[in-house]
Formats: structure tokens, C-alpha cells, sequence
């Protein structure tokens, strides 16, 4: 089956979820091959991690019990999936974890980073695992703005983020409260639920949407860190959350803090690269440090920062 | 004398008005502000304190003490940051 994602083809022997597909195609651009077993020396790649190696053009990710990855030049995948393995978990780490190192591979930018669109124009929630990015993107989406990738924010070589896969991984009790009630498990091992937003018909979106590629407006850098003078607080005595923006050459440090899986992209030879598509592409976007202090987010944090979103946002388009 | 120039090794990119370079032999990232970008901008050949004083007192409206100070103290911290190449003219 051939799917699109990022605007590239993909010949995948497993099925995706959530992305257009088709049944021929020209020569595809990616191909995702299942195999009975991975025959890679690792002896010419770096270890980065645990289970982990790689070097500048290949990248291999051994999780014992449940699948080798093996990506190679950003162009293939190839995957040997151990026996009795969650198969929801293994598409769930090749859309989003394999196919973010393809596109690093080819030299893409790649943010670590959920981002939304609204009129054509989009903006990337960025900050690290757990930080609260999927959370606050299903708020904004419960307000209007649409999905335009999770967790995965790739530029194309013009600076335009491109479109991801349509599904958001969400806690439960978030997708409770914020009565996302199409929200259902993904696979029997992960604790987050997939909620498929609604695809809107309608707006000023027609074109960009079509095209796949969204020119970013602004980022915004979730952090927990909550200053002495952030004390704005709402009336429940929750933190009411704290804007402020990044200029100049102090964008630098937090989009290097969040770009994706960093240490490997330093590690694959890329930071002169990164350093010129941040140059490049984010020069003159606005990025912004989103505090959104300690506390688990509440409803009442959810809407102030969703707040401060969006009327930043509205200032700026 | 003293010549400064930029360090050939440098990977620099403009953020707006100021400057983000990775030193690839250190593996270190630096920042220069929007002054300090212009001063940097003077060295991409060869320049003694001398000359560098003479083009920025032609830039900015600065006494040639205060401006002299500044730039030793500058050249001094691009210097202990490994980010310029110091060469002796004959």
C-alpha cells in the first residue's frame, strides 16, 4: 500500500493509520520493508543510547520484544518484529519515531513539537516528553484550530512545517475533560488514548491545507520553570501560566533544546545544519517561552495558556 | 601587530540582528549581540585594534578612548573563546 505523509510517498508492508493512502504510485520516496531479521554491523555505528546506534546516514533501534528498526539514508525502513509483538505499538513508532529520522536524514529540520493551524497559518507547541504539548494542542482543538502534526514538527527546504498524521495522542482524563468522546485505545501498551480530530471543511485554509505545507507563525516552548514575578494566577489559585518571547540569538538555545531527539541529530553531524535552518527558516518567527509551572494541568491551565495562544496568536496574523 | 580575523572554523548564522556561531573544533555554540555582530562582521580580514577603532568610530559616535577600551576588552573575550585568528603582521 502506498501512503503520504510529509509529502512524500511512502511503500510501506505495514498498514498505517490515520494518513491518505493509495494503491500505485510512481516510484515511492520512502519504503517501510518487514523482514524476519535485521543483519546490520554496528560496529561501524556509534552507540547512543541503550538499544540504540547510529551513524551519519543510518540509524538502527533494537527494543527487545517488540521490533528492530533499522532506517538507512532517509529513504528505507526495515523492521523485524519479534514474535507476539504489540503490531499497534510497532506502526505507532514507525509513523512517528522512524519516519522523524528519515526526514533528519534527508536533512530536514525537524522539531520536537505538535503543531496546529488555523486559516492556513500554523504554530508549533514544542517542549519535551511529558511537558504537556498533546494536552494543550487538544484544548486548541476543542477551540477551533486543526491538527497538523503531533509530536513531529518537519520542515520542508522552503521553512513551511508539513502536514503529519491526523491523530493526537492523548491522556484519558484529559480526553475527559475535554469530552474528546472519539477518543479510544491505540494498542493494549500504551497508556495515552488516539483521538482523530475532525477535519474541517471549511475556512481559509483551502490552500495551504492542499498543498500540505503550513507557513509557521510563531513557537511556543513549554517549560514547567515559573518565576517569582509570574504570579498571575486564576481564581482557583492556579498558575494562569507566563508568555515571553525569545529574541535574536536567545531563540537559539530553546529550539535547540527542541529540536527532535537532539543528541542524536548531533550525533548523525547535523548541528551546523540546524543552526543554518534555524538562521533560515526562523529568523523572523516569533519564538516564545510558554511557562506553564509545576502543577498537572487543569482545565483552568489549559484554557489561560490556550489563551495566551491564541491571542498572541491573533496578533500576529 | 596584532591582527585579529575571524576563525575559518566557525559556522555562523544571522538570528535578526545578531549572530549564532558553532565553534565545530570546540563544539560549543556562542552568541554575539547586534554591536558585537557588526565588530565581528570587520574582521572577515585581517585587522589590527588600530584599524578596527578607525572604522567604528566612522560607524558610531563614540570617543576613540571609549571606543579603544571597548574593543581591546571585545577582542580580549573573542580571544580567550578561541574565536578569532591572532597573526603578527610584519
Amino acid at each position: 500500500m502506498y501512503y503520504s505523509l510529509y509529502n512524500l510517498t511512502i511503500d510501506s508492508d505495514f498498514v498505517l493509520t490515520n494518513l491518505p493512502y493509495f494503491q500505485k504510485s510512481h516510484p515511492a520516496n520512502i519504503s517501510i520493508k518487514q523482514v524476519d531479521k535485521l543483519d546490520v554491523d554496528v560496529s561501524l555505528m556509534n552507540q547512543v543510547g541503550a538499544y540504540c546506534w547510529l551513524s551519519s546516514s543510518s540509524f538502527l533501534l533494537s527494543i527487545p520484544r517488540l521490533a528492530d528498526f533499522y532506517v538507512r539514508d532517509g529513504q528505507s525502513i526495515a523492521v523485524a518484529v519479534a514474535d507476539d509483538a504489540d503490531m499497534a505499538l510497532v506502526i505507532t513508532y514507525i509513523q512517528g519515531y522512524m519516519l522523524a529520522v528519515v526526514m533528519q536524514q534527508r536533512g530536514q529540520l525537524v522539531l520536537h513539537g505538535t503543531v496546529l493551524q488555523k486559516n492556513g497559518c500554523a504554530i508549533a507547541v514544542c517542549g519535551h516528553s511529558g511537558s504537556g504539548k498533546s494536552t494543550l494542542a487538544a484544548t486548541l482543538l476543542t477551540q477551533g484550530w486543526q491538527l497538523v502534526s503531533d509530536d513531529v514538527c518537519v520542515f520542508d527546504t522552503h521553512g513551511k512545517v508539513l502536514q503529519g498524521c491526523h491523530a493526537l495522542n492523548v491522556w484519558p482524563d484529559i480526553a475527559e475533560v475535554l469530552q474528546l468522546s472519539e477518543a479510544e485505545p491505540f494498542t493494549a501498551t500504551m497508556a495515552k488514548l488516539q483521538y482523530v480530530p475532525q477535519v474541517s471543511t471549511t475556512g481559509n485554509n483551502g490552500a495551504n491545507a492542499r498543498l500540505g505545507a503550513f507557513p509557521l507563525v510563531a513557537v511556543y516552548c513549554l517549560s514547567e520553570e515559573q518565576d517569582d514575578d509570574q504570579s498571575d494566577t486564576l481564581e482557583e489559585d492556579v498558575f494562569a501560566g507566563a508568555l515571553s518571547e525569545f529574541k535574536g540569538m536567545r531563540k537559539f538555545a530553546p529550539l535547540k533544546a527542541n529540536r527532535y531527539r537532539t543528541q542524536f541529530a548531533t550525533a548523525m553531524g547535523q548541528d551546523a545544519l540546524f543552526m543554518q535552518q534555524c538562521s533560515a527558516f526562523l529568523a523572523n518567527t516569533p519564538v516564545y517561552g510558554l511557562s506553564r509551572g509545576k502543577a498537572k494541568l487543569s482545565l483552568a491551565n489549559l484554557h489561560a495558556l490556550s489563551d495566551l495562544i491564541s491571542d498572541s496568536f491573533e496578533a500576529l496574523v | 601587530m596584532e591582527l585579529y580575523s575571524q576563525k575559518s572554523s566557525l559556522n555562523v548564522a544571522p538570528m535578526g540582528d545578531e549572530l549564532v556561531m558553532m565553534d565545530t573544533s570546540q563544539g560549543q555554540y556562542f552568541g554575539l549581540n547586534s554591536l558585537a555582530s557588526q565588530i565581528w562582521s570587520l574582521l572577515i580580514t585581517p585587522k589590527s585594534i588600530d584599524d578596527l577603532v578607525v572604522e567604528l568610530m566612522s560607524i558610531f559616535d563614540v570617543t576613540e578612548e571609549e571606543c579603544r577600551a571597548d574593543t581591546a576588552l571585545f577582542l580580549q573575550q573573542l580571544v580567550d573563546k578561541q574565536l578569532v585568528k591572532v597573526t603578527t603582521a610584519a
